[in-house]
């Protein structure tokens, strides 16, 4: 169980975990459909690139992200003693 | 319960249980394409295909069921996060995104990528800001959550009667997708279909609760999964003769982008603030399909994902399912596997999209009607695909394509001379994802009611047994409730679009300052949900009346702010909250230690028994 001086630095620490998970996949949602249409012109593995970052790398990079926000999240919770005895 | 280890809570018979099921539904699909090949009567490859995947369903419900709260409420809370992640995945895509996905990408293009955006980032919402923390308080619906955070009755009972109204709305537009579909496949009168595609669900949620609806929700899971992968990897390797339509149907697309450069088209991009859906009638195939913001404005693109994400992050029979894995990890670690299927999922159907405007731009489009080939009168029958030409040599433009949306779906499967074997195959899978819908809805609705209206006011909780038979009760009531709204005409699409807007707006903003903000009070969430709710309804109705052009889910971009501006100036006008509400915040916040409705349980059968 969490000692009681950890639960402030634990939660500051997931915060902040919360912002770099969620923060740098936004951007990327919102800004790359923006510029689709003029990627269009050049071609990955044969498909229209706007089209390939917009369907293909973008749920790759959704997947990484909540992979890596789930193992992030654990070992925060380990290092602060938060986590369960599961 | 919480301090047993995690591999001890979990059945490690699970994988050998759905590795039989599939195996059962593989070798009823394999007899059901044996059937067809004999030429013997057609609806015995309905009885395969279906019918004894149904069975075995209704059986594992049967095997499954409980009287006991713990298993009906939370299914024990010992399912595994995969399972839960399935169940959670087919449950959020539901029929809309098996059904109407591919036809508005058909008719809109790429604008409807944004439904991917929305249903992918929802997800991950729920994962990093809410999820973990509700299954840490461990309330088996939201308005309890509610009342164990600010301990209040009137924030519980209000809480309930705003989610009553997504969740109607989605029951609603699930069944009526689905019972259409299977009502035009079996031949079946609208009526019957529409009853077994709720009557299912509806018979699985009184027979266990959460506990019955988590298995046979991954068995369903199982069957949409395989069919639509199994499906349009048969169609692909027909007409490409290459695997993995995910990635090779980007030749298709790139054909497609080659001939629409050459198409001179009317429309240009759209208003910024402009978003147009594709409605229910047939709709032609005039937009360039891989030209961005012609149905949704460059403005609009962006609003309409965060607020897709923001509604379903909210919905609240997303969310309780999560209240069923083993512990806080577990519940992370589900949504996880949400986020992989969802995605598996959607890029097929996209590629098998992709791969159908490809055929029909080289075989339809350019050639004199009477040179189309044989597969466009087999579309035309089944009332998938129009062409508003003149029959003469004049040849075919895209523009004088119409396809339907609700039905687009099975144009791939008809248009590479699938069997009718394989195209009942890939429509079942998505009723089958529309049951898994309408089951969560359906139980989460009849929870809600029963916890926190019926006994929510009252003073004395009453035994396990009562409450597990009201439950059960409400769950039938809310199948028949469920019919009644879902035989009312309505564009399922909207009626979904509705859902999300308003849990956008009222659940999402107040969930989550809930969990981040200390100064929350009660006061400052009931105002919360009250204003988004109300923001959201009318912008609904407004646009609904024709009075403004503020198509759904935009009303959600003006409500979801309201609605935490005026939870905040709420709180800070309202006394803070009190000791014991911020040590269960305190405590929800940290995974580690019991789960707190648990613990709150143990301590008062306890003192009962001390006394």
């Amino acid at each position: 169980m969490i000692d009681w001086r950890e639960r402030k630095p634990y939660w500051r620490h997931t915060k902040w975990q919360m912002v770099a998970t969620l923060v740098p996949f936004l951007i990327l949602l919102i800004v790359v459909p923006l510029y689709a249409d003029v990627l269009n012109v050049r071609r990955v593995i044969g498909i229209p690139l706007g089209y390939f970052l917009c369907l293909h790398v973008f749920l790759i990079v959704a997947i990484f992200v909540i992979a890596s926000f789930v193992n992030r999240q654990d070992a925060v919770d380990h290092w602060h003693g938060a986590n369960e005895d599961l | 319960m919480a301090f047993m280890r995690r591999n001890r809570l979990v059945n490690p018979r699970l994988g050998t249980y759905f590795s039989i099921f599939t195996s059962l539904f593989v070798g009823a699909v394999m007899l059901g394409l044996m059937t067809q090949e004999l030429h013997l009567d057609r609806r015995l490859a309905a009885v395969c295909i279906v019918g004894i995947p149904l069975l075995a369903i209704l059986a594992l419900a049967f095997a499954t069921r409980t009287d006991m709260a713990f298993d009906y409420f939370a299914a024990g809370r010992r399912v595994p996060a995969f399972f839960v992640g399935l169940g959670s995945a087919i449950g959020t895509l539901g029929a809309t995104g098996f059904i109407v996905f591919p036809g508005a990408l058909m008719i809109m293009g790429v604008d409807a990528f944004v439904l991917i955006y929305g249903w992918i980032t929802g997800l991950i919402f729920a994962c990093v800001l809410i999820a973990p923390f509700l299954r840490k308080v461990g309330s088996f619906t939201l308005p309890s959550y509610f009342y164990e955070r600010f301990s209040s009755r009137t924030l519980r009972v209000a809480a309930a009667a705003i989610i009553v109204v997504p969740l109607l709305a989605v029951i609603a537009a699930e069944a009526r997708l689905a019972g259409r579909l299977a009502s035009q496949l079996f031949l079946l009168p609208p009526a019957v279909a529409l009853a077994l595609v709720l009557g299912i669900p509806t018979v699985i949620a009184v027979l266990g609760g959460l506990r019955a609806l988590t298995w046979t929700s991954a068995a369903q899971g199982i069957i949409a999964l395989l069919s639509v992968l199994f499906v349009t990897t048969v169609a692909a390797l027909m007409l490409s003769q290459l695997p993995l339509p995910q990635i090779t149907h980007g030749s298709a697309v790139r054909e497609i982008a080659q001939k629409d450069a050459l198409r001179v088209v009317q429309e240009g991009a759209a208003s910024p603030l402009a978003l147009q859906w594709a409605v229910l009638r047939e709709e032609f195939l005039g937009r360039k399909y891989l030209d961005a913001f012609t149905s949704i404005g460059w403005l609009a693109f962006p609003l309409t994902t965060l607020v897709l994400a923001a509604g379903v992050a909210g919905l609240p029979h997303g969310l309780m399912r999560h209240g069923s894995t083993p512990g806080v990890y577990d519940a992370r670690k589900s949504h996880g596997w949400a986020v992989v299927i969802v995605a598996l999922v959607l890029i097929t159907l996209a590629a098998s999209v992709g791969l159908w405007r490809g055929l029909v731009m080289t075989d339809i489009v350019g050639q004199p009607r009477a040179a189309a080939p044989a597969w466009v009168a087999s579309l035309r029958d089944l009332g998938i695909l129009y062409i508003r030409a003149p029959t003469g040599p004049a040849a075919i433009d895209l523009g004088q394509i119409g396809v339907v949306r609700d039905k687009a779906f099975l144009g791939l499967a008809v248009s590479a001379g699938l069997s009718t074997s394989l195209v009942l195959l890939l429509a079942f899978g998505a009723i089958a994802a529309a049951m898994v819908a309408v089951g969560a809805a359906l139980h989460t609705l009849a929870t809600t009611v029963s916890e926190d209206i019926v006994f929510g006011l009252g003073r004395t909780p009453p035994s396990d047994k009562v409450r597990v038979l009201t439950a059960q009760g409400l769950a039938g009531v809310a199948g028949i409730l469920g019919f009644v709204v879902a035989a009312l005409p309505a564009d399922p699409l909207q009626l979904i679009l509705a859902a999300v807007t308003l849990s956008a707006s009222s659940i999402f903003p107040v969930l989550v300052l809930s969990i981040l903000w200390r100064r929350m009070t009660w006061w400052g969430a009931l105002m919360g949900l009250l204003t988004g709710f109300g923001l959201a309804a009318a912008g609904l109705l407004v646009s609904k009346a024709g009075v403004l052009a503020l198509a759904a889910p935009l009303p959600a971009v003006i409500a979801l702010p309201a609605a935490a501006i005026v939870a905040i100036v709420a709180s800070y006008t309202s006394r803070s909250a009190g000791r014991g509400n911020l040590e269960l915040l305190r405590d929800m916040r940290v995974p580690g230690g019991e789960t707190i409705r648990d613990r709150t349980e143990r301590q008062a059968r306890q003192k009962d028994l001390a006394r």
